[in-house]
């Protein structure tokens, strides 16, 4: 898990999955709450933090950066169901979501997902408005499967 | 070696009816029995007070979590938003609309979440005060929407849910 000397790799095939913990209370009957997911907050100019499927296990999501949490489950969502656009209901507003790589020193697979407003801006993380972002937590909850199941 | 004294052992054998009865009335207590687990189940109003003291008992829970409780950096539910949810809850469960989850929310606040009929449905209160709906079924996106805080426990929201969860 260790980076070493490995540079970032944007490429991400839509296929590959994208694992995060959760806890036992997060999910009910197998399915993830979307309460379970942050975003960001303003200005911070980072994404949701997952572990990308091409250079890890979903068991090394339970890792942060310094010890394995007992106990967390991990789910995964695949990259295909991040929105390439995504229009606010009340500000008509548009967004896109990708993820990022985003390599830690102890944590190669460390990737976010990230957002901007459309066109795109590139000065670095939108914060999408709080209804896109609600529809967004959604989305990955619907299609988020668990790969470990949480015991606490 | 170590002494213990003689414990007293309080006898609390009694005897069930299937060892007393013969098989007619066994059969009839049985019968009695089960009918009495159907009515129980089956009791709005039994079902709405258990799920009153489960939500309390929940909310209790949230109330207590503290900063970073999902390993993720995330805030604890703010005391506003743990009565914002609890009236909210409370207004479901007494229409008979009872919550499958109410968890945190990792954005800050209370989340009341619904599965129906493969649909799902949730309300979230945040510490910001403000209350988001969402809903979506298998062959539909997610549609997210604002629920003004007087609203939220009105019966016109509370009937929005359950139409869409049972149609």
């Amino acid at each position: 898990m260790y980076r070493r000397w490995r540079a970032a790799i944007p490429k991400f095939q839509t296929e590959e999955l994208l694992y995060r913990r959760y806890r036992r209370q997060d999910a009910f009957n197998g399915i993830i709450l979307d309460s379970a997911l942050q975003f960001p907050k303003k200005h911070e100019n980072t994404g949701q933090s997952v572990n990308r499927s091409r250079f890890s296990r979903a068991k090394d999501a339970l890792w942060n950066d310094k010890e394995r949490l007992d106990g967390l489950g991990v789910f995964q969502f695949p990259v295909s169901c991040l929105p390439r656009e995504a229009i606010c209901p009340t500000t008509g507003g548009r967004f896109t979501f990708w993820p990022k790589h985003v390599p830690l020193r102890n944590n190669y697979a460390h990737s976010e997902v990230w957002s901007d407003q459309l066109p795109r801006r590139n000065v670095g993380y939108v914060l999408p408005t709080k209804l896109v972002r609600k529809e967004l937590r959604a989305t990955i909850q619907k299609n988020s499967q668990i790969v470990i199941e949480a015991e606490l | 070696m170590i002494y213990a004294p003689p414990q007293h052992v309080e006898i609390r054998y009694r005897p069930s009816y299937s060892e007393i009865a013969d098989a007619e009335i066994y059969r009839r207590y049985q019968d009695t029995e089960n009918e009495l687990m159907v009515s129980r189940e089956g009791s709005e109003y039994v079902r709405a007070k258990i799920a009153q003291l489960e939500l309390e008992n929940r909310l209790g829970q949230l109330s207590a979590l503290r900063a970073n409780w999902d390993t993720y950096g995330s805030e604890p539910p703010s005391k506003e938003s743990v009565t914002a949810a609890a009236v909210i809850a409370k207004a479901f469960i007494d229409f008979g609309l009872i919550p499958d989850a109410v968890g945190p929310s990792a954005e800050g606040g209370v989340a009341i979440s619904f599965f129906r009929n493969r649909k799902y449905a949730d309300i979230e209160c945040f510490n910001s005060g403000e209350t988001l709906a969402v809903r979506y079924s298998s062959d539909e996106k997610p549609t997210a929407w604002e629920v003004q805080v007087d609203d939220a426990a009105s019966d016109a929201t509370i009937q929005f849910f359950s139409k869409y969860l049972s149609a």
